[in-house]
């Protein structure tokens, strides 16, 4: 940050306000949930240092995205081969997507907020007990004695349900806007 | 591509191994391979994570929220809820100081930089922290934004809830409709509605007025709520202690109470009277859903699928009426077996005031409905084949029928609230619910389609004794879910709640009122000390 620098009150609220869009972002890239939050952090602390470049009226997100992809790079030379997942080539493609999908971040996660409250009651506590207290796939299943990929399976049907609905509404929301 | 997705079950497993955290380096290399040359996966991967991601965001805020409320530490919980890490907690309390900075480097230099939501001449008070999807504020010529800086001067929330915290870290959480104006920098005044305050050590004194009430925190969790008038408002403490200060015309203090924890004070303007009085089980008490109540449930058992004949009185219907639009014969019909419901009848005051509950009350407030109902009181989805998830434009309502009453206008039903109070033997406070106007069908005959390209309307009520508590007029799908929030006082007997048809008819008026609540606690007298 240059000397005497202080980040304005629209650069915290623009921090602020992509911050579940940035982690959407890491996540996309390196696939360990518990991995990005701590490369969030990081970004987090890079992003507020390097306030001072950042140009107001440019994409405050789109900037914050190439941050967090260097740091993302970073990491990768200073983390066990075992925490990131996908070699330099395949993650700049995926990086490019992952962008313009944060682009409809906020939009998406209202939307989702939306589509979570007309799952069946049995499925929102399945992602409550993963999600929200931590609970493995591997425990759930175990717990519900059923077979681990058919646990799997049923976490994938209600997040594919789940992107369906969001894309739905999505689609819906940017028509009643044109 | 989902068909191709959704069948391969190795994929599956690649990809929730590795939203499980549980992939092998073999699996991730697999994944790799696939994804290299195949852009159409590629994106499906990246939407997937995403929404792995912000499940994950989502649920362990609430999560986080939810256990830090619960263990007391209430302003971490508030700031958790929207913004989860530690880390991130950081760049929070950044933004307190980044907002005074910003107000004081605007200030110095007004040229320099974009404007901010909200940043004026006078010091900021607060910042708004949080607000939810539903939020809808008024009287702002400025869209409210996350983090934006509050001056002094009110702040109207039509709808929804939102959070402001004070630079003095108190945190107040607004619901909606409420207004509450921001009068310093640890200070404010509730104009109507209802707040929750949490207020840390370092806000202790924090303190707001509601007509003639002040309450002064001493460093606790509290609830307030007062209507327009003042005449009636009510402070609830959860947590440590507060002190009530009954004000003059001119603003001095009269009287001064401490209340702790479970205590609640209730001032009736009417009666220039404090009361007390204490909470028996804290927070939460005991919720009664109308929905069960209608299918002939005691208001716990989450009772759906029969209805309520609005023409007849008749209960327990589980098949469509057989003619579905039908004329009421303005009378009020008893419902015979279920103590908890008065009755029902069709709304209309074409032939004058109707009668609205068993112990003769009538109103004139409905006007001239046309006085035909469609169809029944439904709890929950009702057998319109129509009404089927992924029928209605737009919106799929999955997963959500079980908490609808189905209220196609012009029906009315009446609650007994004695009964309420009998049964359960404890006082019913209040009334929650949220009503929708669901979007009418795609193909909907051009007959009912309005020339002007407006929608179709209906009028939601809540009346209470005969005495309107809550009345929206000529909602329509594009207003949302109408919020509907009615504290109910001791002495309040019927609760009806109605919807008629609007200025346009009742036809093609799919009116649900979702997860219609009472809610009841008890409030023990006790002696008042100065």
């Amino acid at each position: 940050m240059p000397d005497g620098f202080s980040p304005t009150e629209a650069f915290a609220q623009h921090l602020t306000q992509c911050q579940p869009a940035l982690y959407g972002y890491i996540i996309s890239l390196i696939g360990d949930s518990d991995a990005a939050e701590d490369l969030l952090q990081q970004v987090n602390l890079v992003l507020w240092r390097k306030a001072g470049d950042f140009e107001a009226e440019t994409n405050f997100k789109a900037w914050a995205c190439r941050v967090a992809y260097y740091e993302v790079l970073t990491a990768r030379k200073r983390f066990a081969r075992d925490r990131l997942l996908f070699d330099e080539s395949l993650l700049s493609q995926i990086a490019v997507d992952a962008a313009a999908a944060t682009e409809q971040s906020e939009t998406r996660r209202r939307a989702l907020r939306q589509c979570m409250d007309r799952l069946s009651p049995s499925h929102r506590q399945l992602l409550q007990r993963h999600y929200a207290n931590d609970e493995t796939i591997k425990s759930i299943a175990e717990s519900l004695s059923r077979p681990l990929q058919s646990v799997y399976q049923t976490f994938f049907r209600i997040r594919v349900s789940l992107l369906e609905c969001v894309r739905r509404q999505y689609t819906d929301a940017t028509e009643g806007e044109s | 591509m989902k068909q191709t997705i959704g069948n391969n079950t190795e994929l599956i497993a690649l990809i929730e191994s590795i939203c499980a955290g549980e992939g092998s380096e073999a699996q991730r290399d697999q994944l790799a391979g696939l994804m290299q040359d195949d852009a159409v996966l590629r994106r499906f991967y990246v939407d997937y994570m995403q929404l792995h991601a912000h499940l994950r965001w989502e649920l362990r805020a609430r999560r986080l929220a939810e256990r830090e409320m619960q263990s007391g530490d209430v302003r971490k919980a508030t700031w958790r809820a929207r913004l989860l890490t530690g880390s991130v907690l950081a760049v929070a309390a950044a933004i307190m100081l980044a907002g005074l900075i910003g107000w004081y480097y605007r200030a110095a230099s007004p040229e320099s930089g974009p404007p901010a939501s909200r940043v004026g001449t006078t010091p900021p008070v607060a910042i708004l922290t949080d607000f939810s999807a539903d939020a809808e504020f008024s009287g702002t010529s400025e869209a409210m934004k996350l983090g934006g800086v509050l001056e002094h001067g009110a702040l109207n929330l039509k709808a929804g809830k939102a959070q402001v915290m004070f630079n003095s870290t108190a945190v107040v959480d607004l619901t909606g409709p409420c207004a509450f104006e921001l009068t310093g920098l640890n200070r404010g005044r509730l104009i109507k509605g209802r707040l929750q305050a949490y207020v840390p050590a370092q806000a202790k004194g924090f303190s707001v007025t509601a007509g003639r009430l002040r309450v002064v925190d001493l460093g606790t969790r509290f609830s307030l709520s007062t209507d327009e008038a003042h005449e009636h408002a009510q402070v609830r403490v959860l947590e440590g202690r507060v002190r009530v200060e009954v004000l003059s015309a001119q603003g001095e203090v009269v009287s001064a109470h401490e209340l702790d924890a479970y205590q609640v004070a209730e001032w009736s303007s009417a009666e220039q009277r404090l009361t007390f009085g204490s909470m028996a089980s804290g927070d939460e008490g005991i919720r009664v859903d109308l929905a069960d109540l209608v299918a002939g449930g005691d208001g716990t058992q989450d009772q759906r699928g029969k209805a309520l004949d609005p023409v007849t009185g008749a209960s327990g219907m589980t098949e469509a009426a057989a003619a579905p639009s039908r004329s009421g014969d303005h009378r009020f019909h008893p419902v015979k077996d279920m103590p908890m419901v008065d009755g029902v009848f069709v709304p209309d005051n074409k032939h004058g005031p109707i009668q609205i509950d068993s112990l003769g009350r009538r109103f004139n407030g409905f006007g001239d409905t046309g006085g035909e109902c469609y169809d029944l009181i439904w709890s929950g989805i009702p057998p319109d084949k129509r009404v089927s998830p992924g029928s209605l434009k737009g919106v799929d309502y999955a997963g959500r029928g079980d908490q609808w009453l189905w209220m196609h206008p012009n029906k009315a039903v009446t609650f007994d609230l004695a009964a309420v109070e009998q049964h359960y033997a404890v006082p019913v406070r209040r009334l929650t619910a949220e009503a929708h106007y669901l979007t009418p069908l795609k193909n909907m005959p051009a007959a009912f389609r309005r020339a002007d390209g407006s929608s179709l309307r209906a009028d939601l009520w809540v009346i209470v004794d005969g005495e309107t508590r809550f009345v929206k007029r000529g909602f329509c799908a594009a207003d949302g879910p109408i919020v509907v929030d009615v504290p109910l006082e001791r002495g309040d007997r019927m609760l009806t709640l109605a919807v008629t048809g609007g200025v346009d008819g009742i036809e093609y008026d799919w009116v649900v009122v979702e997860a219609p609540t009472l809610h009841l606690w008890t409030i023990h007298e006790m002696p008042k000390t100065p």
